[in-house]
């Protein structure tokens, strides 16, 4: 159970590891922004838009952004006019780094530093795993915040999976996991199958404690745990289920793999 | 009111003598009949394309340098300037090096080594340039052709092409070919083009490439 309590933790740990790597900010690129379009690219200078239509592109450094239509937005009035905001429909696609992703819209705000890539099945992937969204996969970099909204899902390369009603992950300053927030028919399972339910989840990394709150369930094999509250602590290696304060009892059944 | 500047005081030196210049080797060998009546002849069609700009509903003023009759007959004027105004009542000027009517249509005006300038409100200063072109002075629409470049001072635009077409009293442009367009903030390649507004609105036509603000890493 230990061992499943670590794998579980650890999944999201690992796998959002590799999502931190979109805080790769547009803004942190100093070249210019380049737009290229198959069948024509409009200019309005007095709302401040750029339209690429066909097979559109829009880059600046390593990040690039491809859909059948891109918009990009300043401010008509500024002197500057740099690019502010940029919405991708139809066949979204990105690349940031070592990150790609893909949609059916995406809106990057670049003065807020704020991706939001729709549904259904928005995606993004790093060499750690896939990150997917029925709803939305927001990154909020301004504050530190990555979502994944109505049935997010989170599946490592190794064939670990967590998923959520909601995925809610916050990062420190410096861009590193903080605290992994799942709630809403959590489920999570390893690659050898061991799985676990709740309501709701969370791992706060400066402590180095998980907890699965809500109607938890373990299942490994034919043996099944239930109770109301899990806790695992890494740094100490000590897990526990325990049960409701009301009932006060743990229940389960252990079946041994003979 | 279309009004002919007065060129009589000020060019009848440069413009009277070259009434005779036509073909002047062939002259000496021609009767004064012929003479007389090539002289007519140029007369009436100068004075058919003073009607065109006098019939003009435009505000057309003209100054030029000379005047010559070429070989067809049709005029042919020296250091032209053109002034008038759109329906707008945007003011603009053409300038070139030399005009000839258009044997087909006497308010088509084929301009060589040209540039102009239009006034219009918020986008300021237009300028235009070209090799060659034409004018037509009812519709105000030019077709501007070899070495195109047009600038927009309110943004400091600068266009770049090789063919244009331009409908100066709506402020819209058309170019059919590969364009070039700079700005302080951007480079913008297309294979053709379609303004409108004076540049309000600008529609890059095919595989289009826009390079956007400034490279800040050098």
């Amino acid at each position: 159970m230990k061992q499943l309590f670590k794998a579980v933790t650890g999944f999201g740990i690992t796998s959002l590891g590799g999502l931190v790597a979109i805080s790769m900010s547009w803004q942190a690129f100093a070249a210019p922004l380049e737009i290229s379009a198959a069948k024509e690219l409009i200019w309005d200078q007095t709302k401040g838009v750029y339209e690429a239509h066909g097979d559109a592109k829009a880059s600046r450094g390593a990040q690039a952004i491809s859909a059948d239509l891109l918009t990009a937005f300043y401010d008509a009035n500024s002197d500057s006019q740099d690019v502010t905001r940029i919405i991708a429909t139809t066949k979204v696609s990105f690349e940031d780094g070592g990150l790609n992703g893909s949609g059916a819209r995406l809106d990057y705000n670049v003065a807020k530093d704020f991706y939001e890539l729709d549904g259904p099945n928005a995606r993004i992937v790093s060499k750690d795993g896939t990150a997917r969204a029925q709803k939305t996969l927001s990154f909020d970099r301004a504050a530190g915040i990555i979502i994944a909204d109505q049935k997010g899902e989170i599946t490592l390369a190794d064939g670990r999976l967590l998923q959520g009603d909601s995925i809610t992950i916050t990062l420190t300053k410096a861009e590193e996991i903080q605290t992994v927030t799942a709630t809403g028919n959590v489920y999570v399972r390893q690659q050898d199958g061991k799985e676990a339910y709740s309501e709701n989840g969370t791992y706060d990394a400066q402590t180095g404690k998980a907890l699965l709150t809500g109607a938890v369930k373990i299942i490994d094999g034919e043996s099944v745990l239930n109770g109301q509250k899990a806790e695992i602590d890494f740094n100490k290696g000590i897990s526990r289920l325990l049960a409701d304060e009301g009932s006060g009892r743990v229940s389960g059944t252990l079946t041994s793999s003979n | 009111m279309t009004k002919v500047s007065d060129t009589s005081s000020k060019k009848a030196a440069i413009f009277a003598p070259k009434l005779a210049l036509p073909t002047p080797t062939k002259a000496r060998g021609l009767r004064l009949s012929v003479v007389i009546g090539g002289l007519a002849g140029f007369a009436s069609a100068f004075l058919m394309l003073w009607v065109v700009f006098f019939q003009s509903d435009n505000n057309i003023a003209i100054e030029l340098s000379s005047v010559s009759a070429t070989s067809e007959g049709r005029l042919e004027l020296q250091g032209l300037s053109y002034r008038g105004k759109t329906k707008s009542g945007d003011p603009y000027i053409f300038n070139a090096d030399k005009a000839s009517e258009d044997a087909n249509n006497a308010n088509i005006v084929h301009l060589s080594v040209l540039d102009g300038e239009i006034t219009n409100g918020e986008n300021g200063q237009i300028t235009l340039t070209s090799n060659k072109g034409q004018f037509d002075q009812v519709k105000n629409f030019v077709m501007l052709e070899g070495n195109v470049i047009i600038t927009q001072s309110a943004r400091a635009l600068t266009f770049k092409t090789n063919k244009l077409d331009g409908d100066l009293n709506e402020g819209n442009f058309d170019a059919p070919q590969a364009v070039d367009l700079t700005s302080p903030t951007s480079h913008i390649t297309a294979e053709a083009m379609r303004v409108t507004a004076f540049g309000d609105r600008i529609v890059f036509i095919g595989k289009s490439h826009a390079i956007i603000g400034e490279d800040k890493t050098s």
